[in-house]
């Protein structure tokens, strides 16, 4: 009898926890399929080729966001991966045996995690106010300071997975240290690093907040880096709030673009992974 | 030589490593100088009490107050809380113990994907698909139902908009599923497996092992989790910017509109005209910073504790 | 000398169809401590785990044959494994306290069996307690936190555990390979004494051990049960060459 009841509460509770799994991937589907379908309607080549027109009329792309955008996050990439390469380096060669390092890794995974709009408040501060203007440099400053914790952490991860037996045998081939670590151990987990930096990217592209106050938004086709510069997701921010129906159309353009992009890099870094640990 | 030259590019790389990983140091350090360099004279002028409790926010009047933004951050990332933990402790329980091997990746990479999508994207959903379903449907139908409720009622008063706190905690609830999944899932795992079947051994079900066993082993791992999640979800800025409405009042039911620190800087930061105003800003970023950072530096030593074992 | 549990033609495969246990017959004797030796990966800890089911706890393991226990074939996908488990308890390598306090642990089996009632639980408790030589050591302390007891004491604790439900059979897996030589005596002593209460089949790569406290022994080598037969015999006139060998350590 309380057999049977036990039996009963046991299939009951696990049938909840399978709901709620059911939960997580309706959102997700609700979520994409949704993007998809406002996004694809406005997919046209006017969307890329052509720059915003005057509010109120019909007709504008967003040919400047995505430029501005990819400017913004190539930049913020070439200032991000290699401090945070080098960093996580440091973490788990040179720097293991010390104390701090512990400290400094503790300290990324909490900088990790850390409102993005609070950097945002910092770079307005020590770039846009004393300079006086916006520019898309602040903009991908603060892009770049909140891919160091990340890809310093992954970075560090993947390089203490390799054994350390692996740098004993190219030391004892008489390779200095600094050889050992970028012809051996960066060998090694190269994939692991590159997933990384890819998962980076994928994050810092979809941010908005800590653009809001750097790299501002413009309206016009620029290239100018010292200058306010549009960005794709502060313009989806401002369409999206704003009153005509076509900057929405817009808005979910982009959306779909970014988000197509974002899930792309991220099922490939997956892949990667899974990939290396298969060899 | 040969030697010499190693040692000397040794030197050169192990410096310069250092230097970017102690950056780290340099980073975190300088957005607190900043933040409060920044927020002095909002500090010197309203005091901290001053500041913190009270609910005025006057541009005009100069006088600013974080006691709306402040609860409204508090109140959306505790219902966010609420609604995530349960359904993320579910799942990761699913992945862990009953989904057979070829679900459990097929699952695990959907949460992943559904982590990546950005903040901006769940803003312009819940704008565009949510709210307006909200409005028309879940919050008229609650106000109907659980809104007759004595107590629990008054949750429920005010015109349902659907650009409200309740959607506003939806979607954060919706953000932070994965997140709180993920690391309750690796907690999950780090359960001996001995231990799981000593419990099977003496006829345990399913249930009774993860509800006995499993869980009072991963405490302090969940503990750290949610602590994670709480921190990130006090920092969300674009997923509530665009339903919560940025009103500067202290929410009483559901479905007010409401304002929170992020959603505060958002939009009030490139409009700040006077110094008092953006410096009062920037009281309210250094108090959001300390916030987070204090909790997610918690939850990063029940995670550690939780690994030590 | 009364069968308690028979195998027949068993045989059992691990994921992927790997073949590890070969057409094993034995008769455990109830009231007796039956022992299963052999060098490392013959398949002992396998056939052990075959008893209670643990095998099913993994996806993709499967047995042939039969294990018949108080009349049925265990081995039968009717078989409620709950119950059985409750009937045919285990201790395994590692001492495994539950993160609950001493008092706590013993009593789990009684209160998944439905027990409420606060002086039975006691009652029972302190009966496991006792007949696993652990009362004494633990009385001033049953709320306590069970990590706290020493590594030989925790398996006591896990033995207790397993005696409160009061089983048919216990099965030990190398209960004391873990543990310290004094802890280790402490067991042997204990399991000889539990004899006579409950049926007993250990697993042990000691060889010693095994003539020390067993009534009977099997051999086994490669998953196949090589000699099965009383203590005295298996550890003097052995009837297989391998066992012979074994015995004597030319290998092993």
């Amino acid at each position: 009898m309380i057999l049977k009841k036990r039996k009963i509460t046991s299939a009951i509770a696990l049938f909840i926890c399978f709901l709620t799994a059911l939960w997580g991937i309706f959102w997700l589907f609700f979520i994409i399929i949704d993007v998809l379908r406002h996004g694809i309607t406005s997919i046209n080549p006017s969307l890329f080729l052509n720059d915003p027109a005057p509010p109120g009329e019909e007709g504008g792309g967003l040919r400047n966001a995505f430029v501005g955008h990819l400017l913004i996050t190539v930049f913020a990439t070439l200032i991000g991966v290699p401090v945070g390469v080098l960093g996580g380096t440091f973490l788990a060669e040179y720097g293991r045996k010390y104390q701090i390092s512990k400290i400094i890794s503790t300290l990324a995974d909490i900088m990790v995690s850390v409102p993005a709009i609070i950097v945002g408040a910092f770079v307005y501060a020590i770039i846009v106010k004393p300079l006086g203007h916006f520019s898309g440099w602040a903009g991908a400053v603060s892009l770049g300071i909140i891919m160091i914790p990340t890809v310093l952490r992954t970075t560090e991860n993947m390089l203490s997975l390799i054994p350390w037996t692996l740098r004993e045998a190219a030391f004892a081939l008489g390779a200095p240290y600094y050889k050992v670590i970028i012809q051996v151990v960066y060998r090694g987990a190269a994939t692991g690093i590159l997933t990384g930096i890819i998962l980076a990217i994928a994050r810092v592209t979809g941010e908005a907040a800590p653009l809001l106050f750097t790299s501002f938004n413009n309206t016009f086709f620029s290239t100018n880096m010292n200058a306010p510069i549009a960005s794709l997701t502060v313009t989806i921010f401002q369409y999206a709030m704003g009153p005509y129906e076509d900057w929405h159309t817009q808005a979910w353009g982009a959306s779909l673009m970014i988000t197509v992009f974002i899930l792309f890099a991220t099922i490939i870094g997956r892949i990667l992974i899974k990939r290396r640990y298969r060899d | 030589m040969k030697k010499q030259k190693g040692k000397l590019t040794d030197i050169v790389f192990l410096s310069i490593t250092a230097f970017t990983a102690f950056s780290i140091i340099a980073i975190s350090f300088g957005i607190f100088v900043v933040l409060f360099k920044e927020s002095l004279p909002a500090m010197n002028k309203f005091g901290f009490e001053g500041f913190i409790f009270s609910t005025e926010w006057d541009p005009v009047q100069e006088t600013f107050g974080a006691a709306p933004a402040l609860i409204g951050t508090l109140i959306t990332s505790f219902f966010a809380l609420l609604l995530a933990v349960p359904i993320a402790t579910g799942i990761a329980i699913f992945i862990t113990e009953i989904a057979p091997s070829f679900l459990k990746g097929i699952i695990g990479t959907a949460i992943e994907l559904l982590a990546a999508i950005p903040s901006i994207i769940y803003g312009m959903w819940g704008l565009f698909t949510l709210a307006p379903i909200m409005s028309r449907y879940i919050e008229p139908f609650l106000q109907s139902t659980v809104g007759k409720l004595p107590l629990l009622g008054k949750l429920f008063e005010g015109t349902p908009l659907g650009v409200d706190l309740f959607t506003a905690s939806i979607i954060l609830s919706i953000m932070i599923i994965p997140f709180t999944a993920s690391i309750a899932r690796d907690s999950f795992n780090l359960t001996p497996s001995v231990l799981k079947e000593s419990a099977y051994a003496i006829g345990a079900t399913k249930w009774e092992v993860v509800k006995n066993i499993v869980l009072p082993y991963s405490k302090l791992g969940v503990l750290g989790g949610v602590g994670l999640s709480l921190g990130r979800s006090l920092g969300e800025t674009m997923a509530v910017a665009f339903v919560l409405g940025n009103l500067n009042q202290i929410p009483t039911s559901l479905f007010d509109a409401a304002a929170t620190v992020t959603v505060k800087l958002a939009n009030e930061f490139t409009e700040a005209d006077k110094d008092i105003y953006l410096s009062s800003l920037y009281y309210l970023a250094f108090l959001l910073f300390i916030m987070s950072f204090t909790i997610l530096a918690l939850a990063k030593v029940f995670l550690l504790k939780a690994e030590r074992k | 000398m009364n069968p308690e549990i028979e195998v027949r033609n068993l045989n059992f495969y691990y994921t992927g169809n790997i073949h590890i246990l070969k057409n094993i017959n034995m008769t455990v004797y109830k009231y007796k401590v039956t022992a299963l030796i052999g060098p490392s990966g013959c398949g002992k800890t396998t056939l052990l785990r075959c008893f209670n089911r643990m095998h099913d706890l993994y996806a993709g393991n499967r047995y042939e044959g039969e294990i018949i226990f108080q009349g049925q074939n265990i081995l039968s996908k009717d078989t409620d494994l709950i119950e059985l488990r409750s009937k045919i308890g285990m201790v395994f390598q590692k001492p495994t306290p539950f993160p609950m306090s001493i008092f706590e642990n013993i009593a789990y089996g009684l209160k998944l069996k439905g027990i409420r009632n606060k002086t039975e639980l006691k009652q029972r408790v302190e009966k496991a307690l006792n007949n696993a030589a652990l009362w004494d050591e633990v009385k001033d302390k049953l709320n306590t936190n069970a990590f706290g007891l020493s590594g030989g004491q925790q398996q006591r604790l896990c033995i207790a555990r397993a005696l409160a439900v009061e089983p048919e059979i216990i099965l030990f897996d190398e209960p004391t390979s873990a543990l310290d030589p004094i802890s280790t005596a402490k067991i042997e002593e204990l399991i000889v004494s539990l004899k006579d209460k409950v049926t007993i089949i250990i697993v042990t790569h000691n060889m010693q051990q095994a003539a020390r406290i067993s009534d009977w022994t099997g051999f086994m080598m490669l998953g196949e049960l090589i000699e099965y037969d009383k203590t005295d015999k298996i550890f003097t006139v052995p009837s297989n060459k391998l066992t012979e060998d074994y015995i004597t350590g030319r290998f092993g």
